[in-house]
């Protein structure tokens, strides 16, 4: 477990003048100090950029929690029943810290001095970038290697005017972790016993001993993990720090204050709305700090969809449990009728007949059934030919009929993996409907980014046309070309997110040069998406490949008599490349937008669906409430929207490229 | 007049080649260089893409010109002559035999950014007095230490501990003051005497290689445990960032073991810089393998036989410029492969890759060739169907498809990640069969008469007549086998079935990001699709266009 503190730098604090009576730096005791010394902390370059930060209210670990209980605020009810997230403290503690963030010249120039921010031993608070943070005892061990000449000091977190008048001075709260025995484990007794003895004396010194051998073998001192046993993490403290004469003095007296703060921290509450809960107040606070919304508005917002999730948790389950049983035989008989009707389709002209009747149409070949119905000769085909499919058959049958029908069904279904799926009808699409309001967003999202198709089919035919030339060294240049392709997602990942660093990015400098003020990429909510797009861009290479086969399989011919006749470079291209492409075209058109409407793992990685929700994509969503709201049937409802988006777009462009795709042989 | 348009186009064509490659494969070039950084480098004030050049200095201690090298700013750069004298003033000890000029210089340099973050702007508006007198008043000691700690580069040798296979640990020499723990045998190139760096105790390590090209240190240390019993060494120091390399030999129980490569004095924070084991079980623990393997290499009576007897023999070698590059360059890579289990998980994944290949050529092309020359009920009816398929999305499946692998018994396990290709993918299907639409029947329309089965005319015809288009299947599923992150991310929960690229991504995450472990990994893992690549992109793109993309 954890506690958080504030911690502050001391030469910035005299450098400011911060200093008590006796000369010494003093760290803010008081809301109105904190948002004080913060404005008096922070510098700014001669382009009003931020170049030293006095405090910023959401870096570190602190999040909205933190400021409410400065202010005494709290996020459930005692019955656990209501949330109120959206309570006048709440909302004053939102409130300030949009405050302190307009203070200081707007979130936005907040967060572009944040994204230059590195790790290790440039970490921000080590450099001197920042003046003070609240933080977690674990941030204060990741400083023990590299903070040699910091001089810093720990406070407890200061509190609003409101809680001193109460009588309270100081506040924290604790974070942490547990460990669970899923209900259908196969070894519960053995995970019980593994648990309580990692819960023991001897659990507990060994690993600490662990921990401790692995810091030192990295040459730093050891600060031991807060455990949450009041009895060992007495023992474990005392062991590792307070009676340690090997223990840094400088850390002895940052790591008392955050074990003298451990009686008062709060824990955040308990319930099975959790994780919306969590999502939704760090959506308010993003809304409220950017300015999209009031802090009341974006709170009482975000209490209204915990309490709708509470409500559905909280009322006994609605809806009849699902038959199994019924589900598999209703699939085998709908795979035994398929089979049957294929099969009779094929051979007996009758059953074709009254088919096409029921369906009201005339069976578009009246030439007859399938050589070989009758016996005889062709016969012998039918059996190799099952045969040789069987592969495909089996693999159909197995992962992908069987599946599409479960996640048709568990659409209708109130399912959270946990307990059993329940039937409740058309409910999960009427919420997608009508009441989701980040399902329309993450779609507009979504479409947003098809303008990267075109974009990408431009750049990667560029290159085609490129490679196509009788140029040296051709598998050279074709290899170096789609090297992005190939870079690994973790390491191309790292560089993008250094190339669109508002102030030391490539990108920035790059149109510094040209005088123009540089965005700030991902941490902006209208450039996110076109820094997206661009990453997609690099990685054109891909599509590159296909042209090429395109470019390589147009006939020599036409470009000679096209020459004779006089035609120029450009006017070949117009009218032999481009119309011999179209297929070429067709797929990379279709190709690209379906990938477009599965865009995931880079806003997954890079942008976490923010800032406000503007990298929030429609499979994104859909993942969400999979894996992190445990709302399977909604996920599945989803998909199946999404795939009906898929389809239609598809036929669409099926119609429509008769107008324009040339297909040379036909 | 035609030829010299001619010519400038081509001359035109070759620019935009090479802007164009140096865009494209700047992310990769990034990558290497990365790979080539110690820590230190990695997050700099400034971006800097080469490596810095390692030092390798003949002579230690030095004083190292690149910690500060960014700390003048325009704010401080007119009082430096001002600070200078300042710390001049202040007179810090300097230790003996290193430039007393060059200290100066680096600390004045520390020292203006100590001052830029201490005081106030309204001391700098005020002019040089008052400068000089807040100056006077931050230049102390401890300070002024602080920055020199920064500057100063020396060998400082701590602790040399080993541990018993029943955890019991020993200090060596305890008690014995660290400049005499060992015996010095080459005491006109290395000295040795006993110091303290901040709490912890130490012996500070001065050498000179001009004096002979390598020193070397030995003792017999008398052991708490049996020595059958020995599982690790660990020696804990605080490098130079020196670049020369250590070389470790141990004898006991009559054996003289050797260590399989020698540790580089690189980067200056205190570490365990060697621990070296004999191969024992710990090597298939999936653990963080830091330890350098011991090996025997002789055996005879004139070795330390006693059995609670221990000799360890340290010799450190000079390098050259090449050497210190190379040891640089290797690093990270050494470093990645104790991290992760690189052969492991390369072998993981070559194990998936020539499955899926396998399977996917051979379901798919026996599927084409089924559905588009062999004439069978529900033949149409199951094109039209896969057709259809095609456009499911992934994520519809998803979740149903991981419930049926885990009740056939699969979860955990590699089965989930390669059957499937058994199962022939639509889409390769579907272009294979365009390309079948391209070639004439006669062939096995005259097979068919000599009285060949439908098999051997798969067999024998079909499937050389495909591989154009194979050939294309082929590389697809390469790189989707070889990059696939979802498949092992849903089904392997246990770490030593990870194949490369989540090994990658989990290694990544672990080593919270190290950006130079992770580009070194990432290295590993490019290369192989790199000259793959090379190799076969003519081939590929014939495939395609044989293929031809129609509907």
């Amino acid at each position: 477990m954890d506690d958080r503190a504030l911690m502050y730098n001391k030469d910035m604090f005299r450098r400011a003048g911060l200093v008590d009576a006796r000369g010494e730096p003093a760290p803010p005791r008081t809301w109105e100090q904190l948002r004080d010394y913060a404005k008096r902390l922070t510098q700014y370059d001669e382009n009003g950029n931020i170049k030293v930060l006095g405090f910023s209210p959401t870096y570190g670990n602190a999040w909205l929690y933190m400021y409410s209980w400065m202010n005494g605020g709290e996020f459930m009810s005692t019955d656990g029943r209501t949330c109120t997230l959206g309570d006048t403290l709440n909302v004053e503690a939102l409130t300030f810290m949009r405050d302190i963030a307009r203070d200081l010249g707007g979130y936005d120039k907040i967060k572009a001095f944040e994204s230059s921010f590195m790790t290790a031993a440039l970490d921000p608070f080590i450099t001197g970038k920042v003046a003070m943070r609240i933080d977690t005892v674990y941030a204060l061990k990741g400083f023990v290697p590299y903070s040699r000449d910091l001089n810093f000091a720990v406070a407890p977190p200061p509190v609003s005017a409101r809680q001193i008048a109460k009588g309270q001075t100081a506040t924290s709260w604790s974070g942490g972790w547990a460990y669970a025995i899923p209900y259908n484990a196969r070894h519960k007794q053995a995970g019980w016993e593994f648990i309580r003895f990692m819960q023991s004396d001897e659990g507990w010194r060994l690993y600490c001993e662990a921990e401790r051998e692995a810091s030192e073998s990295q040459g730093y001192a050891y600060i031991p993990p807060m455990i949450p046993i009041i009895r060992v993490n007495e023992q474990i403290s005392r062991k590792y720090v307070l009676d340690n004469p090997a223990f840094p003095e400088k850390f002895k007296n940052p790591y008392k204050v955050f074990m003298s703060l451990l009686p008062i921290s709060h824990f955040r509450p308990v319930t099975p709305a959790g994780q919306v809960l969590w999502h939704r107040h760090d959506i308010a606070t993003q809304e409220a700090l950017y300015g999209k919304k009031t802090p009341s508005q974006a709170l009482d917002e975000g209490a209204a969809i915990v309490q709708r999730e509470l409500d559905r948790l909280t009322q006994p389950p609605h809806g009849r449990p699902i038959r199994w049983s019924l589900f598999f035989v209703a699939y085998g008989l709908l795979i035994a009728g398929t089979a049957g009707g294929a099969y009779f389709w094929d051979t007996h002209m009758g059953f074709r007949r009254r088919l096409a009747a029921v369906f009201r149409r005339r069976p578009e070949t009246a030439g007859g059934t399938l050589e070989g119905s009758g016996g005889g000769y062709f016969r012998a085909q039918w059996k190799w030919g099952v045969l040789f499919t069987a592969p495909w058959l089996l693999g159909f049958v197995v992962f992908g009929a069987g599946p599409m029908l479960y996640s048709i069904l568990m659409s209708f279904c109130d399912y959270d993996v946990i307990n059993p799926a329940r039937w409740i009808g058309l409910e999960n699409y009427r919420r997608m409907f009508t009441s989701d309001e980040l399902v329309p967003k993450s779609f507009y999202n979504t479409l947003l980014m098809a303008i990267g198709v075109p974009l990408g089919m431009t750049v990667s035919l560029a290159m085609a046309l490129l490679l196509n030339m009788r140029v040296r060294g051709v598998a050279l240049w074709r290899t170096l070309f789609y090297l992005p392709a190939i870079v690994p997602f973790v390491a191309s990942i790292m560089l993008w997110t250094w190339l669109f660093n508002p102030v030391g990015g490539v990108f920035n400098k790059a149109l510094a040069l040209l005088g123009l003020p540089g965005p700030n990429w991902l941490q902006s909510e209208t450039w996110s998406k076109p820094a997206l797009i661009i990453m997609g861009l690099w990685g054109a290479g891909g599509q590159m490949l296909i042209w090429l086969a395109g470019l390589k399989g147009i006939s020599q011919h036409y470009y000679e008599a096209a020459a004779i006749d006089g035609a120029s470079l450009r006017q070949q291209f117009r009218y032999i490349t481009l119309p011999m492409l179209t297929p070429y075209i067709f797929f990379n058109l279709v190709m690209g937008l379906i990938g477009v409407f599965q865009i995931f793992e880079s806003a997954y990685i890079m942008t976490k669906g923010g800032p406000v929700n503007s990298t929030l994509f429609y499979v994104y969503h859909l993942f969400n409430n999979a894996f992190r709201y445990g709302h399977m049937g909604y996920a599945c409802a989803m998909a199946w929207i999404l795939f009906l988006i898929i389809m239609a777009l598809t036929v669409i462009q099926l119609k429509l490229s008769r107008r324009w795709v040339h297909y040379d042989s036909e | 007049m035609q030829a010299g348009k001619y010519r400038s186009l081509r001359l035109g064509a070759y620019l935009l080649l090479i802007a164009g490659s140096l865009l494209f494969s700047f992310p990769f070039i990034w990558m290497v260089m990365t790979s080539a950084k110690v820590d230190s480098e990695l997050f700099t004030e400034k971006f800097e893409l080469l490596p810095g050049t390692p030092n390798h200095k003949p002579r230690s201690p030095f004083i190292d010109h690149h910690e500060y090298r960014y700390a003048v700013t325009d704010l401080t750069r007119p009082h430096l002559a001002l600070i200078g004298k300042v710390v001049r003033d202040a007179k810090y000890p300097i230790p003996p035999g290193i430039d007393e000029k060059e200290v100066i210089a680096e600390l004045t340099r520390g020292f203006a950014r100590k001052l830029e973050q201490v005081l106030p702007p309204s001391v700098w508006e005020a002019g040089p007095a008052a400068i000089e007198r807040e100056a006077r008043k931050q230049a102390t000691f401890e300070n002024l230490r602080a920055i020199f700690d920064r500057v100063y580069r020396i060998l400082m040798i701590g602790q040399l501990r080993i541990r018993s296979n029943q955890f019991q640990e020993q200090e060596l020499g305890a008690g014995v003051p660290f400049s005499q723990r060992f015996v010095n045998k080459t005491p006109e190139v290395l000295r040795l005497v006993d110091g303290k760096d901040r709490a912890t105790p130490c012996a500070y390590a001065s050498y000179d290689f001009s004096k002979g090209d390598h020193w070397r240190l030995e003792q017999t240390f008398t052991t708490s445990f049996d020595v059958h019993e020995l599982q690790r060494l660990r020696l804990y120091a605080r490098p130079d960032d020196n670049w020369h390399r250590l070389y470790c030999h141990v004898e006991k129980l009559g054996a003289l073991y050797e260590a399989v490569r020698p540790t580089a004095f690189a980067n200056y924070d205190w570490a365990a810089i060697g621990q070296w084991q004999e191969p024992g079980p710990e090597d298939d623990t999936n653990k963080i393998k830091f330890w350098t393997h011991l090996k025997e290499i002789d055996r005879g009576p004139q070795y330390e036989s006693d059995p609670h007897k221990l000799k360890v023999i340290f010799e450190t070698r000079r390098s050259n410029a090449l050497q210190a590059w190379w040891s640089k360059i290797n690093n990270n890579f050494y470093r990645t492969l104790a991290f992760m289990d690189v052969w492991r998980y390369t072998a993981t994944s070559l194990y998936l890759v020539i499955l899926n290949i396998t399977l996917t050529m051979l379901s798919c092309s026996l599927v084409a060739y089924s559905i588009t020359r062999l004439r069978w009920p529900g033949r149409d009816f199951c094109f039209i169907l896969m057709l259809a398929t095609m456009m499911i999305p992934a994520q519809v499946t998803l979740i149903p498809g991981f419930l049926i692998w885990k009740t056939l018994g699969f979860y955990n396990t590699l089965v989930p990640l390669w059957l499937g290709a058994a199962f022939a993918a639509p889409f390769y299907v579907f272009l294979l069969r365009q390309y079948l639409k391209g070639v004439p029947k006669d062939l096995e329309d005259a097979a068919y008469i000599d009285g060949c089965s439908y098999f051997r005319i798969y067999w024998h015809i079909m499937l050389p007549l495909m591989k154009p288009t194979l050939a294309v299947i082929a590389i697809w599923t390469f790189m989707g086998a070889w990059n696939n992150f979802m498949g092992p991310l849903i089904y392997i929960a246990d770490q030593r079935l990870y194949p490369l690229a989540f090994g990658l991504f989990a290694f990544s995450t672990m080593t919270s990001s190290n950006p130079a472990l992770t580009m070194a990994g990432s290295f590993i893992m490019t290369m192989p699709i790199i000259i793959i690549f090379f190799f076969a992109q003519r081939y590929f793109i014939e495939g395609i266009t044989l293929t031809g993309m129609k509907a």
